[in-house]
Order: structure tokens, then sequence, then C-alpha cells
């Protein structure tokens, strides 16, 4: 008993240790290395006015600890950006840019994160009022990175900064050219991850612009498409065709067109893996048909 | 070790407790099984790890999903898988350990030379029957866990922000973790004299569980309070667990793995000082009858 204890001890801190060693340089030990830090940034980005200078020297200092030790790791890239996003949280935009111009320069084959980077460099024009500078930056990510997910949110977020600038004109032309680029995406990339992103962001442009018929039929296509588990989540369906149900009941006052969509998609697939989910939908709007529920104008 | 047949809670412990400090023996099997449970969870620690994360990578993701491989949202895992594994172990390991042990105090009980390994082999014909007593064990417990359960669904149920019906689910709620250790108090103790039967008798499952119930007639209560009184030590364990995730955020999510650890170390002694004061009882109840 005296001898074994010892030995059983050993073995479980010799496993221990070896394993500790073996996983050291691993994405896991990263992300444990990085959590608090990463906490500490969620608690600055709370009310970055009352933190400290000291307390963003030191996550930034901490940051940049995690990225020399782990330059070649997958999840390096993203501490990059966060530390990009510390200078700018605490306002000192000239450092910012320099560390997302840095990024651009280290990962030229990271499509999506010079996406990103050159993204977060609007931002820090936007941050500092100088739409024009952030413009710049944002139509040069439509010219060459228009295919990445960052791209693609691109031209509908330069048309809600109009709109959120109450300037109708341009939010409108804005739009419009949105529509315009998604279209136009959605055609070259039949049957692609880009057409189903462009298809979605084209409806969500034509509920901006209240063109309710040409947002369901949008919502509809992406749902024939791409409502099958392999595109989406049943949460993100869901989401989609509360749309065109909303949409074509509240403001089209249109029971069959949500329905005609959900027939279509059951005939065309009898096997449809969401078929039930459809039939309920379905279900659920020929009832509110036959009471023949009216319902009042939202807006 | 057994001198005369009492029936009295405290002595019994404290003769207990006696007889693995005097035998230290008597741990050894328990001592094991605490050694393979904590190499056990060692492993489910380490498994999003290179380079245990090959192997166990794509069970992670098709059990628990993809965001359970990363750091910390694995360590929220850890206490579920462990507990599972901590089932088939009970069944498959821990069980035959205990009767490992039962065999140990019945030969240190009779003065017989005693060694970890002959206790061991004689206890081998006896396999299947003990994993089926502990199987037995576990629907019990698993039976009254689902009752407890489908229980706290209905408190959930409840609005009430005070009365009585607030307090019901209140106590329902807050107190599910002491109420399961009560159901586990009550599984050892419905079939306390089954594994004893099987080693120191040599019955057969079915045997055993019938003259297990003859044992316990008229001293179940005195069997549950002897069950009880060390799990009371598991009641820190508990509160440690309840408070687990405040304590995780103020310090290190890693703290999440000491619970399981202490709560091994805990129920080794815990499991010891009852299946050594049940075997002692049973042993004075057989030599006096």
């Amino acid at each position: 008993m005296k001898k074994v204890i010892p030995i059983y001890l050993g073995i479980l801190a010799g496993v221990f240790v070896l394993l500790s060693l073996l996983g050291r340089n691993s994405d896991y030990a990263i992300e444990q290395a990085a959590w608090k830090l990463q906490r500490e940034y969620i608690d600055i980005l709370k009310d970055p006015k009352v933190v400290p200078e000291q307390t963003f020297a030191r996550i930034i200092k901490d940051y940049q600890k995690i990225i020399e030790r782990y330059p070649d790791s997958k999840l390096t890239p993203g501490l990059r950006m966060i530390v990009g996003n510390v200078y700018l949280v605490k306002k000192d935009y000239e450092t910012s840019r320099e560390k997302f111009n840095e990024i651009i320069k280290l990962y030229p084959q990271n499509k999506e994160l010079q996406a990103q980077a050159h993204s977060a460099i609007g931002r820090t024009y936007e941050a500092q009022d100088n739409w024009p500078g952030a413009r710049k930056v944002y139509d040069r990510i439509v010219a060459d990175y228009a295919l990445t997910r960052t791209g693609l949110g691109v031209p509908i977020h330069i048309a809600n900064h109009y709109k959120a600038q109450n300037d109708y004109q341009k939010a409108m032309d804005a739009y419009d050219r949105a529509i315009a680029h998604y279209n136009t995406l959605a055609a070259q990339n039949p049957d692609s991850p880009a057409e189903y992103s462009s298809l979605r962001y084209l409806g969500n442009c034509y509920l901006d612009q209240k063109r309710w018929r040409e947002a369901v039929e949008v919502f509809g296509k992406v749902t024939d498409k791409y409502g099958r588990p392999e595109h989406m989540n049943i949460r993100t369906l869901d989401t989609i065709l509360k749309t065109i149900n909303t949409v074509s009941v509240y403001q089209l006052k249109n029971y069959e067109f949500p329905l005609q969509i959900y027939q279509d998609i059951i005939a065309k697939n009898p096997n449809h893996p969401w078929k039930s989910y459809f039939q309920k939908m379905i279900d659920t709007l020929s009832t509110l048909k036959a009471k023949s529920v009216q319902v009042p104008q939202t807006q | 070790m057994a001198q005369k047949f009492q029936k009295k809670i405290i002595p019994l412990l404290r003769e207990s407790v006696n007889s693995f400090v005097a035998n230290p023996i008597i741990l050894f099997p328990f001592v094991t099984t605490a050694f393979i449970q904590l190499f056990i969870l060692e492993i489910i620690y380490f498994a999003p790890r290179f380079p245990l994360v090959y192997f166990f990578g794509p069970i992670i993701r098709r059990m628990a999903g993809e965001a359970y491989l990363h750091y910390p949202q694995h360590l929220l895992i850890l206490p579920k898988w462990f507990q599972t594994a901590q089932y088939f172990l009970f069944i498959f390991v821990s069980s035959f350990l205990i009767a490992v042990a039962i065999e140990i105090i019945k030969n240190v009980n009779n003065n017989k030379k005693v060694t970890f390994a002959n206790a061991l082999r004689a206890m081998l014909p006896q396999y299947v029957h003990i994993c089926l007593a502990a199987i037995l064990t576990f629907f019990v417990f698993y039976a009254l866990s689902k009752l407890q359960g489908s229980i706290i669904g209905r408190a959930l149920q409840i609005r009430s922000d005070a009365g009585i019906f607030y307090m019901v689910k209140a106590v329902v709620l807050y107190g599910a973790p002491y109420f399961n250790l009560l159901i586990g108090t009550f599984a050892t103790a419905v079939f306390a004299f089954v594994l004893p039967l099987i080693v120191i008798e040599h019955k057969k499952v079915l045997q055993a569980v019938v003259l297990n119930f003859k044992y316990l007639w008229g001293s179940f209560w005195f069997i549950f309070f002897v069950v009880l009184i060390p799990m009371l030590f598991y009641v820190p364990v508990l509160l440690l667990q309840s408070n687990l995730s405040s304590i995780a955020s103020q310090t290190l999510e890693g703290v999440r793995l000491l619970s399981p650890a202490i709560s091994i170390i805990v129920l080794t002694f815990i499991d010891a000082t009852v299946y050594t004061a049940v075997t002692i009882h049973f042993l004075l109840k057989k030599e006096s009858a």
C-alpha cells in the first residue's frame, strides 16, 4: 500500500506533465492563454472611457506576448486583429491602422482576413468621423474582396450608414447600388455560398427600401435553394420563414404568397428534410386564412 | 476485527475506520478505483489537445459540437462526460474492486494471510454476479434520479414568486444535489448486503438480492444511517460544485477540474468507510446468528 500510492501519484503526475508538454503549442493552449485577456477586452468594450491607460497597455502587452510565443498558430491572426481593435477602442487610430495594415502584409494569402483588416481600418475612419476616408476603404473592399464574407456585407453597410445619417437620397442610391451588386454576384456565382449570402443581403436591401413583394420573392428563393441542413441551421430557416410570413401577412396582406412558396418547395422536394416544418407553416397560415384573421398595419 | 455484534451506528463506523487504518490493504482496492477515475479525468481533460485530440476530436465534435473542442467550453462538458464514464466504471470496475475489498476484510477478520492479488483472483469467478449486482444498484439509482428529474421539471413550471408553491420550487431546485445524495444513499443501503453475500457466501446475484432483503428486514434504517453519516462528508463537495461557476469566473476556468478530483478523493474514503462498516456488520451478524 505504502509503495503503491507514490506509484499511482507518479503515474498521474507523469501523464499530466507529459500531456501538458505535448499540447503546449496546441490551439487549446493559446485559447487558454488568451481567455482571460479576451474577457478583459470585453470588459473594456463596455465603457472604454473609464479604462485607465495602463490597463490598455497591459492588455496589449499580454496579447503581444502570446503572439510572439505562438507566431504560426492559426489563432494568431485573430489575436492580431484584437490588438488592432484595442488601439481602436483606445482611440489611438493611427496605431490601430498600423496594426491592421501589418495584418494585411503578413497574411497576403488570407482574403477573408485581409477584408476584415480593411473593414477594421474603415471603422477607424468612421470613429474619427472621416466618412470619405472610410468610404474609400469600403469601396476598395467591394472591388477587391467582393466574395469574402466581410466584402459581401459592405454594400449594405454603406447604405445603412447613409440611412443612419438620415440622408434619404444617398441611402436610396446606396441601396440601389447594393441591390445591383448583389444581383450581379448572385448571377455570377450560382449554387454557391456567395449566391446564398448575396440573396440574403439582397432581401434585406428590399426590406430596407420597403419593397415588400421583392423581399418576399428573394427570401422565397433563398428558402427554396438553400433551405436545407447543409446550408443553414433550423434557426436561420426559422428567421427567414418568419420574415416571409410577417411581411406577407402584415405588409402585403396576402396569405397566398407564402403558402405558394412552401407548397412549391414541398411539391419539388417530397423528401425534403424539413418537410414537416414547412407543412406546419402551411397549416398555420391556412388556419389564419380560413379564420380571415385581419392584421393591422404596423408601420 | 469483529468482536461482538452490536447495532450502534457510530461505534460501527469508528470500527470501520480503525480497521482500514490498522490494515491499509483494505484501502488498496478503493485507492485503485480512485487512481483509475483520476486517470480517466486526466484523459478527458486533455482530450481536446494534441495528441489526444486526434482520437477524441471527432467524438467530441459528433457528441457535443465543435465549440466543445475549445477552451473553456470543453470544461463545461468535462463533469458530464466524467459522470457518464463513472457509470461504466462503477458497473465494470469499481463494483469488482469493492468486492475485492470485502474479500480482504473477510480474510483480515479470519486472520488469514491477505494479498491484493489473491483477493483479486478469488473474486474473478464472481465477476458476472458482481457486475449484475452493480447494474441493479445503478438501475435503481438511475430510475430514482429520473423521477427526481421529472419533479424538477414540474417545479420549473411553478411561476409563483412567493408563498408555499415558491418554497416548494426553491426546495426542489436548490436542494436537488442533496436529494440526489439521498437517492445515492438509499440505493446503496437497499442493496447493502448484496456484495457481501456474493463475496462471503458465494451466492449468485438473484439469491444474494433475496437474502439481502432478508438481512435488511428490521435493520434498513440502521444501514441507511451507516451509509448516510459518512456521505455527509460529501456535502462540502456539493457546496463547492454549486458555487463552481462563480469561483471559476473569478479565478481560473481550470478550477472546474478541481471539483471532480476532490469529489473522487472524498468518495474514496466515504466508500471505504461505508463498505468496511457494512461488511463488518454483516460478519458480526453472521457470527451472532
